[in-house]
C-alpha cells in the first residue's frame, strides 16, 4: 500500500505542473499584461505612463536602455516632466518563462500574494472557508444520508406506485433549475411565512445555525433529486445480485438483508462519489452564499475571473488540485479498506 | 435495533395525527425568524450593497461605493453645498474658499483650526491629534505615489512639479531590491519638496498649477482628495484600506468582508449643524417638499448613531430584506419597479399602505453608442457612407421605446451630451440624430449611394460595390441580461434601416484592450460624471484623448479648439464674468453642432434613479458628485419599531402542512420495516 500511496505522490507534482501550467496560458492568452493594468487602473482612464509604471512595479515588464535612462535622470531629480514621463516603449516585457515562473513561486510554500484590492489571498480563504463550510459540510452530509433513506425506501416499496412516484420526484427536482428552488423557498419559507431569516450570517455557531437552517435545508433539496436516483440504482444493483438471492434463499429477512448486506456492498460507489465531491465542499456553494449572504469563498472564482485576478485564480486552481488529487488518493485508499478484496499495489 | 424496536412500539401505541401535532409544535417554536433588530434609543442607518467594497482608502477609491464608503471617515478641503442646486462648493477642512491668484494659476487654501484626527491606536495613547498642514501636503503626495490608485488622471500634469517628483518616488518604489539603502532613499526622495505644493505656514499651504485648471477645486473634492494622517497609513501600511482613520462624520468599527461594514458616530467630529432650508428651495419632480427637510436645520451632525451597511449580492434577497423593515432604503431595478410603482410616479398601494416614500431623480451617468472613427465602414475613411451609416443607425433607435420596453421608465431620452441639472444643460438644444425617424435614415442611406431595398416590412441596405447587406459589428463589455437586451434592440433598430447590427460581448479587459487597438466597429459605452462640469462629458471626444475615454478615436480640430475655450473658464470662480459664463454654455452647445455634422455617438439616455424609503427615515437630497451625504440622514428607531415590528411574524399553517407530510413519509417507512419484519 505504501509503494502505492508514494507512487501517487510522485503522480502528483507533474499533474499540478501541467494544470497550472494550462491555467498560465489560458489567462495570458484572455488577459494580457497590460489589460490587466488598465483594469486594474480605472479602464479608459488610465493613461500610457500609469500602466508602464504598473508594469514594473508589479513585475510583469522591466526597464529598456531608454527606459533605464530615464529612470536615472528621475532619480537625480533632473530632466523635465516629458523628459522622464515613461511610456510603453521604454519597457520590455518579461519573457513567459519568468512571467510563468512568477506565477508559480510562492504557492508551494502557500504564499498567495495578494488580491486586486491589495488583500491577502490566504487571508481572504481563510476568512471565506469557514462559513463555506458550516454551509456546505452539514447540507453534504444531511443531503446523503436523507438519499440513503430514500433510496433504502424505494427499495422497501420496489416496483410500487411509491416507488415510481419517488422516482419522478427525483428526475423533477433534477430538473428544476437551483435558482428557482432557492427563489420559490426563500420566497416562501423566509420571506413569506417568516419561519427563517430571509439571509444573513453569525460568526457564533449556536446563533448561526437559524441563518444556516434554509440554506442547508435548500442544498439538500436541490442535491436531493440526482442523489435518490444514484443511491437508488445503486442499491437495485446490488439487490439484483447473486449473494442476495442465496441470502434470500437461506432465509434472512428482508430488512437484515437491506441493511446488513445490500447496504454494506453498496458503500464502494457510494465512496467514489463521495471523495470527488469532498474536495470542492470548500468552495461552498455560489448560489446560496450569493442568495443568502453568506461571506464565503462561494463566487471568489468567478469574481476573480472577472476582474483579472491572477493571484486569487492561481490560488484556487493551486489548492483545488492539490485536494482532488489528495481525495482521490484517499478514495483508493479507502476501497481497500471497505472491500477485502481490492488490493493496493 | 432497540431504537427501531423503541419506534415500532411507539407507532403502534400513538397515531401518526399526534406525531405529526408534536412534530408541527416543535417545528413552529422553534421558528428561526428573528424578530426586527431593536436598538432602543439608537438611530441606526441601514442599507444595502450589491458588493463588497473594494477599499476604504481614499487615494485609491476609483468606484461609487468605495468612495461613499471614505466619505463617511474622511474629508476633504471643499466639499459640496448640501441645498445648492448648482453643486456649488464649500469649505469643509478649509477655513474659508481658497484664494485665488490672478492668472488662476495659485490657490492657497487655509486650514480650519478646530478639527482632530478620529481616535485611533495609530496615534500616540490612542488619542486622534488636530489636522495641521502638513497633512495636507502628505495626502497629496501619497495620493500622487500610489501605483495602483486609478485616479492619478485628475492631477496628471496640473500641479507644479508634482509629475517628475512622482516619477521619481516611482523609479525607486520599482526597484526590485528592498534594501534599506533603497528603502531610505525612498523616504528621502518623497520627503523632497514638490513646488507646485507649498506650506506657507501653519494654517496656510498653496497649490501652483502648470496651467489653468478650471476644475481644479472639483478635483480635490473627488475621494482622491481626502485628507489622512501620515501615522495612520504608516502604522497600517497595506491593511491601511480596511483601517480608515480620517476626520468624518462616522469611525469604522468593523468590516467583515463580503458581509457587513458596521460605523459608529465619531465623538470627536467637529462642531457642525444641518443647514438652514433655503426659502426658495427648488425641488425637483419626483422629491418631497421643502417641508420634509425642516425638522432637521440646525441639527448637531451626524444626525444618525450608527451606520450598517449589508452586503446583499442578490437584488431579490435586498428586496426582501427591505419589505420587512431590515434596511431602509432600496434602489428599484427592472424586476421589482413594477411591484412597486404604477404609472412611473406613484406607488402601488400595497407599498404605500406600509408607509413607504418614493422619490426619482436623474443621474448625471449617459449611455451611449461610440462608433469608431477610424472604421473603414462606418468611420471617417468611409466618408459620407460612414456618415451615413452612423447617423441613420441613431435615427433608428427609438430612446423612449427602449426605455419603456427595457428600463421600464427608469431613464431620461438625451437630447444632448450634457444631463438636465449640470451646468451646460441646455433645454432648447436637440442633438440632431437623437430622434426617432428611421424613415429619414433610409434617405440618408440612398443618398449617399447605399441600394435600399424594401419588400412588404422588410428593408435590406447593400452596398452597390459588393452587393451584400451592411453589417456592423458592436462590442459590449461583460454578459449580463442588460447588455443582451441592448444587443437585441440594437439588432431590431437595425432591421429598420435594412442594416445588420451583431453585438460581441467580451470580458472588460479585452473590451479595453479592442478600444485601445480601434478594433470594433462600435462600442457599447457609458460614462458617469466625475464632476458637475460639461468638460468632464466632452472630454470623451476631444481628439487628444482618442483611444483612452474617447473610445470614438473622433478627432475634429474644430471640437478640439471649441473644447479647449470651454474647459478654460471657470465657471465656479466669482471672478468669472456673467458674459463668460454665458460664454461657456455657448460653446457648449457650439461643440454640439459640430457633433450634429459629424454624429460620431448615439445617444441613447440618462439613468434616472428610483428610490423607495420607509417611513422612518429622513429623505436626503441626491446629489451624485458628494460622498459625504450620510451625515444628513437619519433613522427613527422607534417609528421603525411601530411600524415594522409586525412584518416579520411567522405564519404557522404551511408549516404545519409541511410538518405533516414529513411525519407520514416517516411513518410509512417505519410502517413497511414493522410489516417485513
Amino acid at each position: 500500500m505504501w509503494t502505492f500511496i508514494t507512487r501517487r505522490l510522485l503522480y502528483m507534482i507533474p499533474i499540478l505542473f501541467g494544470v497550472l501550467l494550462l491555467t498560465y496560458v489560458i489567462f495570458f492568452t484572455v488577459n494580457d499584461p497590460q489589460s490587466v493594468a488598465r483594469t486594474k487602473l480605472g479602464g479608459v482612464k488610465a493613461s500610457e505612463a500609469q500602466v508602464t509604471e504598473w508594469l514594473v512595479v508589479n513585475g510583469y515588464a522591466e526597464y529598456g536602455p531608454s527606459g533605464k535612462k530615464k529612470k536615472e535622470l528621475a532619480i537625480s531629480g533632473h530632466g523635465e516632466p516629458d523628459e522622464i514621463m515613461v511610456k510603453l516603449t521604454d519597457i520590455e516585457m518579461h519573457s513567459d518563462v519568468v512571467l510563468f515562473w512568477n506565477y508559480v513561486k510562492g504557492l508551494f510554500t502557500f504564499n498567495f500574494g495578494k488580491d486586486n484590492e491589495g488583500r491577502e489571498v490566504s487571508e481572504i480563504l481563510k476568512e471565506g472557508v469557514i462559513p463555506s463550510l458550516r454551509l456546505v459540510l452539514p447540507g453534504f452530509i444531511i443531503a446523503q444520508l436523507a438519499a440513503i433513506f430514500f433510496a433504502l425506501f424505494a427499495a422497501l416499496y420496489r416496483n410500487t406506485k411509491i416507488d415510481r412516484t419517488l422516482l419522478i420526484a427525483s428526475v423533477l427536482m433534477m430538473s428544476i433549475s437551483p435558482v428557482a428552488i432557492i427563489l420559490f423557498l426563500q420566497k416562501f419559507l423566509a420571506n413569506e411565512w417568516h419561519y427563517f431569516p430571509v439571509c444573513g450570517y453569525d460568526d457564533d455557531l449556536l446563533n448561526g445555525i437559524r441563518f444556516l437552517a434554509l440554506p442547508t435545508l435548500i442544498y439538500v433539496v436541490v442535491s436531493l433529486g440526482s442523489e435518490i436516483r444514484f443511491n437508488r440504482i445503486v442499491i437495485l444493483d446490488e439487490i439484483g445480485q447473486d449473494y442476495v438471492r442465496t441470502a434470500r434463499a437461506k432465509g434472512v429477512s428482508q430488512n437484515s438483508m437491506l441493511f446488513k448486506h445490500v447496504f454494506r456492498n453498496s458503500l464502494i460507489p457510494f465512496i467514489t462519489h463521495w471523495v470527488v465531491a469532498l474536495p470542492f465542499l470548500y468552495l461552498g456553494s455560489l448560489l446560496l452564499e450569493r442568495f443568502f449572504a453568506i461571506p464565503g469563498l462561494g463566487d471568489l472564482t468567478i469574481r476573480a475571473v472577472g476582474n483579472s485576478d491572477v493571484n486569487v485564480i492561481r490560488a484556487l486552481v493551486f489548492i483545488g488540485t492539490v485536494l482532488y488529487m489528495f481525495g482521490t488518493l484517499m478514495g483508493d485508499v479507502l476501497y481497500a479498506l471497505a472491500d477485502p478484496r481490492i488490493k493496493l499495489r | 435495533m432497540a431504537l427501531v424496536a423503541c419506534m415500532l412500539d411507539s407507532c403502534r401505541r400513538t397515531s401518526p395525527v399526534i406525531v405529526a401535532l408534536l412534530f408541527v409544535t416543535l417545528f413552529t417554536s422553534v421558528s428561526c425568524q428573528p424578530p426586527l433588530e431593536v436598538d432602543g434609543d439608537v438611530s441606526v442607518i441601514r442599507r444595502a450593497t450589491s458588493t463588497d467594497p473594494k477599499t476604504i482608502d481614499p487615494h485609491e477609491a476609483g468606484d461609487v461605493l468605495s468612495s461613499t464608503m471614505c466619505g463617511l471617515a474622511y474629508d476633504q478641503l471643499l466639499e459640496y453645498v448640501y441645498f445648492s442646486q448648482d453643486a456649488e462648493l464649500k469649505p469643509c477642512l478649509a477655513a474659508k474658499m481658497p484664494e485665488v491668484s490672478p492668472d488662476a494659476l495659485d490657490y492657497i487654501f487655509t486650514i480650519r483650526d478646530d478639527i482632530y484626527f478620529q481616535d485611533d491606536e495609530c496615534f500616540p495613547g490612542g488619542k486622534g491629534r488636530k489636522l495641521v498642514v502638513q497633512d495636507i501636503e502628505y495626502s497629496f503626495k501619497r495620493f500622487a505615489t500610489l501605483v495602483d490608485s486609478p485616479g492619478y488622471w485628475v492631477l496628471q500634469g496640473k500641479i507644479k512639479d508634482l509629475d517628475g517628483w512622482r516619477s521619481r518616488v516611482l523609479a525607486l518604489s520599482s526597484e526590485s531590491d528592498n534594501s534599506p539603502e533603497t528603502e531610505k532613499r525612498r523616504n528621502e526622495v518623497f520627503e523632497q519638496k514638490v513646488s507646485g505644493i507649498s506650506i506657507l505656514d501653519d494654517h496656510r499651504i498653496r497649490f501652483t498649477l502648470t496651467e489653468p485648471y478650471p476644475q481644479f477645486l472639483y478635483a480635490i473634492t473627488l475621494s482622491y482628495g481626502a485628507i489622512v494622517p501620515r501615522e495612520a497609513a504608516q502604522y497600517y501600511g497595506d491593511k491601511f484600506s480596511e483601517n480608515p482613520v480620517g476626520t468624518g462624520p462616522y469611525k469604522l468599527r468593523e468590516w467583515r468582508h463580503d458581509k457587513h461594514l458596521i460605523w459608529d458616530k465619531n465623538p470627536t467630529y467637529r462642531e457642525e449643524y444641518y443647514p438652514i432650508v433655503p426659502e426658495k428651495l427648488h425641488l425637483p419632480a419626483g422629491m418631497p417638499t421643502r417641508e420634509s427637510f425642516l425638522p432637521y436645520q440646525g441639527k448637531r451632525l451626524p444626525l444618525s448613531d450608527r451606520v450598517v451597511v449589508q452586503v446583499l449580492k442578490e437584488a431579490q434577497v435586498s428586496w426582501f430584506q427591505f419589505q420587512s423593515g431590515h434596511i431602509d432604503t432600496s434602489l428599484l431595478d427592472k424586476d421589482t419597479f413594477t411591484t412597486a410603482v404604477q404609472n412611473q410616479t406613484k406607488l402601488t398601494s400595497g407599498m404605500a399602505g406600509k408607509g413607504i416614500r418614493l422619490t426619482y431623480y436623474p443621474s448625471p451617468t449617459i449611455s451611449y453608442l461610440s462608433f469608431n472613427m477610424d472604421d473603414p465602414v462606418v468611420g471617417t475613411p468611409a466618408g459620407v457612407k460612414g456618415a451615413a451609416i452612423r447617423k441613420a443607425l441613431s435615427l433608428s433607435f427609438d430612446q423612449a421605446d427602449y426605455i419603456k420596453r427595457y428600463l421600464q421608465g427608469q431613464g431620461e431620452p438625451a437630447t444632448m451630451l450634457i444631463p438636465p441639472g449640470v451646468f451646460g444643460y441646455n433645454d432648447s438644444y436637440q442633438y440632431r440624430w437623437a430622434r426617432y425617424a428611421p424613415e429619414e435614415g433610409i434617405r440618408l442611406l440612398k443618398d449617399a449611394g447605399f441600394i435600399v431595398e424594401q419588400k412588404g416590412g422588410t428593408v435590406v441596405t447593400k452596398d452597390p460595390k459588393t452587393g451584400e447587406q451592411l453589417q456592423l459589428l458592436v462590442v459590449q463589455a461583460g454578459q449580463s441580461t442588460a447588455s443582451a437586451d441592448y444587443a437585441r434592440y440594437l439588432n431590431f433598430s437595425g432591421a429598420r434601416i435594412g442594416i445588420r447590427v451583431d453585438s460581441e460581448q467580451v470580458t472588460y479587459s479585452e473590451y479595453l484592450k479592442r478600444q485601445q487597438n480601434g478594433i470594433g466597429q462600435a462600442y457599447d459605452s457609458g460614462w458617469i460624471m466625475d464632476y458637475p462640469d460639461p468638460q468632464n462629458m466632452m472630454q470623451l471626444l476631444y481628439g487628444p484623448n482618442a483611444k483612452t475615454i474617447n473610445s470614438s478615436s473622433y478627432n475634429s480640430s474644430r471640437y478640439n479648439q471649441l473644447y479647449e475655450a470651454m474647459s478654460s473658464i471657470d465657471h465656479t470662480s466669482p471672478a468669472t464674468s456673467a458674459a463668460d459664463i454665458q460664454r461657456k454654455k455657448d460653446l457648449v452647445v457650439e461643440m454640439h453642432r459640430v457633433l450634429d455634422d459629424d454624429c460620431p455617438w448615439l445617444i441613447q439616455y440618462f439613468d434616472k434613479t428610483y428610490v423607495l424609503t420607509h417611513a422612518w427615515q429622513n429623505t436626503t437630497l441626491p446629489n451624485h458628485f458628494a460622498y459625504n451625504i450620510y451625515k444628513y440622514r437619519y433613522s427613527d428607531p422607534r417609528l421603525r419599531i411601530d411600524l415594522a415590528g409586525d412584518w416579520n411574524k411567522a405564519d404557522a399553517l404551511p408549516g404545519i402542512l409541511f410538518a405533516c407530510l414529513v411525519v407520514t413519509v416517516i411513518v410509512m417507512f417505519v410502517a413497511r420495516i414493522v410489516r417485513q419484519e
